[in-house]
């Protein structure tokens, strides 16, 4: 899969980092690949050393909630940890909206 | 002159150059692009940075840690299980199982969702499955969403559609009908953009992404253009990203404008200006790869291209890296030592902000 | 003699596109001396020209289309010299193009067709998904040009089925075959059993060309 290849060479790491949270802020923001890493930085009070350590971000994941790519029993994923990565992101995402407005939860 | 340095063909064979070589086609695919895009010609250092790269002895190269990109993929789940373009690995897996492979195997930062028969006229038919889909796979999911099409404007016209075939027309020399043809197809596929696009925006997805736009030309490229600004009205925080077919717009019509710009004609960094008034927020350009020249030659043109796209761009480039574009090579198993050259060269020298 | 000032008319008459200039050009062409032939081999070349500013964006199709029913009036002017010679402006060959079976993708295939009719080339465009015994049947009706268009990895392979079809009725070396498409390569068509590869429409155009102007075999 030329996916890995990718990955290897210059890809942030989804999960297993904090690729997915830089990608959507990146997406929403439209900023830059430069911004949208400090956004993340700033919003997590982490360094960038730390934005792509798999190992510290495995740690932080699990603490905050935020999904892993290896599964723990009884952890938030899916939209669970989208509810959580909306806290600390500072961000509204959209099936989150959805999930509140369709279930009359409340933020 | 030893031919020493390993590299490869645009069509992914191998070949042995000497490092002043693959100067002089590094220097040649730069000309190239300058020529064809009409773009600012990459530096000597920029071209020096290419050639060391492409001389670089590991079997793979990769970014210095820190100027890593956001990696996303515009095939969807299809990519493992089957799709209606291309050969793939056909894994037994469901539709969800594929999008959480890629999301827990394969490092994905955000992903895009695919129906196995991608292009909006087919789509249009089954969007309440679709719509479930999503919002199976948002439950289940952490990274980010984006529902993949391609707005597909050669599926409006006859056999498979109602509209003449403005190619067709035109070569019976009924230039005015075949224009007529086209801008009333466009505008069928506008509307159907539009109706799925709202449907698909209304299960919380994150956003959609219009890929290989332009492929029928100006007028596909125009209407997706309107369907995005549209989408935009009713979803003003939805991520939509659009990634183009071919590095310049083909002028199948000619004449048609988005506000006030001829769209026929235009490479990378005219089209990224055309995304951004509409309102997309990220653009994934495209540069052709020539099977029958140097992977440092379509390296060195892709990055050209592109660098200048990036330069002007307001919004974040998502550049294609794949198969036959980017200066990849054009084949089914694309060499992993051309791929990750192709990479380093594209961020490090054209600074774009995701592959 | 030389006629640099008229072939310079008639290049920038046919780039430029439009029809009243190149029937222009042809009429002062003719006055100034210049035979049929001589103004015919001019377009051509100015033709191919037209087809490579039209790949690179500098040209759009209408443009390229109304350059080809400029050339159509000019062979009206030039018919009975032509005739006279006893060159009756034939065509260049006759050619079938068409998307192969399974695939539906034709814009590439369709450009391609318009550019060899653009060069004098009379083509039969089948469309798109097309049944294999459809080219077979159009070299047997007279076909010396077999050109076939794959956009999909799933598909090419049918290009290689029609080769072995047209071995199979003996058809094979009555036409040259000619493919191209984005995952079809050089090395594909050599694999294949092909004889021309076309990265481009232009270029596919250009290589035809060259085979019927005897440049090539």
């Amino acid at each position: 899969m030329g996916l890995v290849t990718h990955y290897t060479s210059s890809g942030l790491g989804g999960i297993r980092t904090t690729g997915d949270l830089v990608g959507r802020v990146q997406l929403r923001k439209k900023t830059k690949i430069a911004d949208s890493k400090k956004y993340v930085m700033d919003k997590l009070g982490i360094g960038e050393s730390e934005l792509n350590d798999e190992c510290f971000m495995r740690t932080f994941r699990e603490e905050h909630g935020l999904g892993t790519v290896t599964t723990i029993g009884g952890a938030p994923y899916g939209i669970e940890a989208k509810l959580n990565i909306e806290e600390i992101l500072d961000m509204e995402i959209a099936c989150c909206c959805r999930f509140r407005e369709v279930t009359g939860l409340h933020r | 002159m030893t031919k020493d340095h390993m590299t490869r063909m645009g069509d992914g064979s191998r070949v042995w150059m000497s490092r002043e070589e693959i100067r002089a086609e590094v220097e040649a695919g730069n000309y190239a692009a300058v020529d064809a895009a009409e773009v600012p010609s990459l530096t000597d250092d920029d071209m020096t940075r290419i050639v060391d790269i492409m001389c670089e002895k590991g079997r793979t190269v990769s970014v210095e840690p820190g100027e890593e990109v956001i990696l996303t993929q515009d095939g969807g789940e299809q990519k493992l299980l089957m799709d209606n373009g291309s050969s793939s690995p056909a894994l037994e897996l469901n539709r969800l199982e594929g999008i959480q492979v890629h999301e827990r195997a394969l490092g994905m930062d955000t992903f895009e969702i695919a129906y196995f028969d991608p292009s909006t006229k087919q789509i249009k038919p089954v969007i309440g499955l679709e719509m479930a889909h999503c919002q199976n796979v948002m439950a289940n999911t952490v990274i980010p969403m984006l529902y993949m099409f391609m707005p597909n404007l050669g599926l409006y016209y006859q056999p498979t559609g109602m509209y003449g075939n403005p190619p067709d027309l035109m070569r019976d020399f009924k230039i005015e009908k075949a224009m007529s043809e086209g801008e009333k197809a466009a505008d069928e596929m506008y509307k159907d953009i539009v109706y799925i696009g709202e449907k698909i925006l209304s299960t919380g997805i994150d956003g959609m992404d219009f890929d290989t736009t332009a492929s029928a030309g100006d007028l596909d490229f125009v209407a997706s253009l309107r369907a995005v600004e549209t989408l935009r009205e009713s979803y003003p925080d939805a991520d939509i990203q659009m990634g183009m077919s071919a590095e310049n717009v083909l002028g199948i019509h000619g004449m048609v404008e988005y506000k006030g710009t001829v769209a026929a004609g235009l490479y990378p960094h005219q089209q990224v200006k055309l995304a951004e008034m509409a309102g997309v927020s990220a653009f994934g350009p495209v540069v052709n790869t020539n099977t029958s020249k140097s992977t440092a030659y379509n390296v060195a043109r892709a990055v050209c291209m592109v660098k200048e796209c990036s330069k002007v761009s307001n919004i974040p480039l998502q550049v294609n890296m794949g198969m036959g574009v980017g200066g990849t090579p054009m084949c089914e198993t694309p060499p992993i030592d051309a791929i990750t050259r192709a990479d380093k060269c594209m961020i490090e020298i054209a600074h774009v902000d995701g592959l | 003699m030389s006629f640099e000032n008229e072939q310079k008319l008639l290049h920038d008459a046919l780039v430029s596109c439009k029809v009243p200039d190149i029937v222009e050009s042809v009429n002062t062409a003719k006055a100034a001396g210049m035979s049929a032939n001589e103004i015919i081999d001019e377009f051509g070349n100015s033709m191919s020209e037209v087809g490579i500013l039209f790949e690179r964006g500098k040209l759009f199709l209408p443009h390229v289309l109304s350059a080809a029913n400029g050339m159509k009036k000019a062979m009206e002017i030039l018919g009975p010299e032509l005739m006279a010679s006893g060159n009756e402006g034939a065509s260049k060959g006759k050619v079938v193009m068409g998307t192969v079976e399974g695939d539906v993708h034709d814009i590439g295939k369709s450009i391609c067709s318009t550019m060899l009719q653009c060069a004098g080339f009379e083509v039969h465009d089948l469309g798109r998904d097309v049944p294999k015994p459809e080219f077979i049947r159009e070299v047997q009706d007279g076909c010396c040009y077999c050109g076939m268009s794959a956009l999909m990895t799933t598909t090419m392979t049918v290009m290689k089925d029609i080769i072995e079809m047209l071995k199979e009725a003996g058809l094979r070396e009555r036409c040259t075959v000619m493919v191209g498409g984005a995952p079809i390569t050089q090395a594909y068509c050599e694999k294949i059993g092909a004889d021309v590869y076309g990265e481009s429409a232009s270029e596919t155009t250009r290589k035809a060309k060259d085979i019927a102007d005897g440049v090539v075999q």
